[in-house]
């Protein structure tokens, strides 16, 4: 539980990448997650892998722990280049391993939806080894302003958010702290049938709900004790700006994609 | 929105979606690298049977964005509207347990606790199958093109998302009933000055 106290992946650095306004990340990688659907040539995916890596390089961020983030996915980007070399017969036999024939197209196509796959996951990691949470939240709140002329409640959505990401700590804390308490009174978690670890479960989830319920409360008395009314006439201790950086990105990654259908078959 | 529902109401949602992104990160019943079993959802659900639909549904959907926020779902994350439909969608379908609020609020208020339990396990399914229909939706859609020819992609993300949904529903509807019977007062939501609707100015 302790390791679990670093909350979220921002690596924090000066790097462009860290220094680029929140808002123009989230785009370009919304746009990028399209784009990348285009490629379907060895020259279009050349280029997506290249802007890539320039990117993940750009954020100064050591490349292995980039890579080591993207452990969980190992597994499904090789299972699913197996499973093609394995299953597609299209082509001609490239090569034989074990008298089992290796087709061409399987060797093409596994190669290409396994490459994909590793850029879509690689790129929006880099979203959140660069950015806060909290910037995350200021970004979304901002994208989504739009939608308030639809009476959706952005403000608030924003203002939960902040609440939640403020908290997850206290409340990790908190559930350390009971969990402690009961093991102390004789509490098991780790061992026992699975109905009496079930059951162990009850003893810790119960106080930390009444806990979290009266935290609840009490922010709820302060805030409105300060006179909170919502979101009308609010100003914000941090402001997004988009400065020439962010325009210089966009007019790079515009480049890139045109490009990208330019190069494609 | 805020006047509607009370600024309460909204913390405690956004408690509770923490809640919910805490107990993510406690060891779960890992059956395969797709299959995986927690109790996670046990917050928004209790807060289904506290405070309703809306504010449950909101509580999932925050669950979802401090997902995104926080880096969990940049990993699974394929396309936009994959991202959507998993990480905004699913959760906040969570709190379609919260349609059953009305009538387990009637049954505890009567005193029939067992109605009231049998009540909440079926909500729990409820809010389950809600979540991981969506699950399912996107598994076919999406991950489907990652599945060589020859594999059904319907019939691999129902399998995956139907024994997770189910294993998950058990596992919280158990966790929820014990919680709920042993302190049948958290479902009941207190009325304090900070829950009452303030006052419109007038014009």
């Amino acid at each position: 539980m302790n390791n679990a106290f670093i909350i979220g992946q921002y690596v924090p650095g000066e790097s462009i990448v860290h220094r680029l306004d929140p808002r123009t990340k989230m785009i370009i990688i919304f746009l990028f997650v399209i784009v990348v659907f285009f490629a379907n040539s060895v020259w279009s995916y050349g280029l997506l892998t290249v802007f890539s890596l320039l990117c993940a390089l750009t954020t100064r961020i050591h490349f292995s722990y980039i890579l080591k983030g993207l452990t969980p996915v190992w597994f499904l980007i090789v299972f699913t280049l197996l499973l093609h070399l394995i299953v597609t017969k299209e082509g001609d036999v490239l090569f034989r391993v074990f008298s089992y024939p290796i087709y061409s197209g399987a060797v093409a196509q596994g190669a290409a939806i396994s490459l994909r796959f590793f850029l879509l996951i690689m790129v929006t990691s880099l979203l959140t080894l660069t950015t806060t949470p909290i910037e995350i939240t200021d970004a979304i709140e901002s994208l989504l302003q739009p939608l308030k002329k639809v009476k959706f409640p952005v403000h608030e959505l924003a203002l939960m958010m902040s609440i939640s990401l403020r908290f997850i700590p206290t409340l990790m804390q908190e559930t350390e702290k009971i969990s402690k308490a009961q093991a102390s009174r004789g509490v098991d978690f780790r061992t026992g049938t699975a109905k009496e670890r079930i059951q162990a479960v009850v003893p810790l989830l119960v106080p930390l709900f009444i806990s979290a319920f009266k935290r609840a409360e009490e922010l709820a008395m302060a805030m409105e004790a300060r006179g909170y009314q919502g979101g009308e006439g609010r100003t914000k201790l941090r402001e997004l700006k988009t400065g020439r950086l962010d325009i210089s990105v966009y007019a790079l990654f515009a480049v890139v994609v045109i490009l990208l259908f330019i190069i494609r078959d | 929105m805020l006047k509607k529902l009370g600024l309460v109401a909204l913390i405690e949602a956004s408690f509770f979606a923490a809640l919910a992104f805490v107990f993510d990160l406690l060891p779960s019943i890992r059956l395969s690298p797709s299959i995986s079993i927690s109790f996670a959802m046990v917050p928004v659900l209790l807060l289904a049977f506290r405070r309703g639909f809306v504010v449950s549904a909101l509580a999932g959907l925050i669950w979802g964005l401090l997902q995104v926020a926080l880096g969990d779902a940049a990993r699974s994350f394929l396309t936009p509207l994959q991202g959507f439909i998993e990480y905004f969608v699913a959760f906040a379908f969570v709190g379609f347990a919260g349609l059953f609020y009305q009538p387990v609020q009637t049954a505890f208020r009567k005193g029939r606790k067992r109605t009231a339990l049998c009540l909440v396990t079926a909500a729990v399914f409820v809010g389950s199958i809600a979540r991981y229909f969506w699950h399912f939706i996107a598994g076919f859609i999406f991950w489907g093109e990652y599945a060589p020819e020859g594999m059904n992609p319907v019939l691999f993300s129902f399998i995956a998302n139907g024994v997770t949904a189910l294993g998950a529903a058990v596992l919280c509807s158990i966790v929820t009933v014990l919680v709920v019977s042993s302190a049948p007062s958290l479902i009941k939501p207190k009325v304090t000055a900070a829950t009452v609707t303030p006052p419109r100015k007038a014009s």
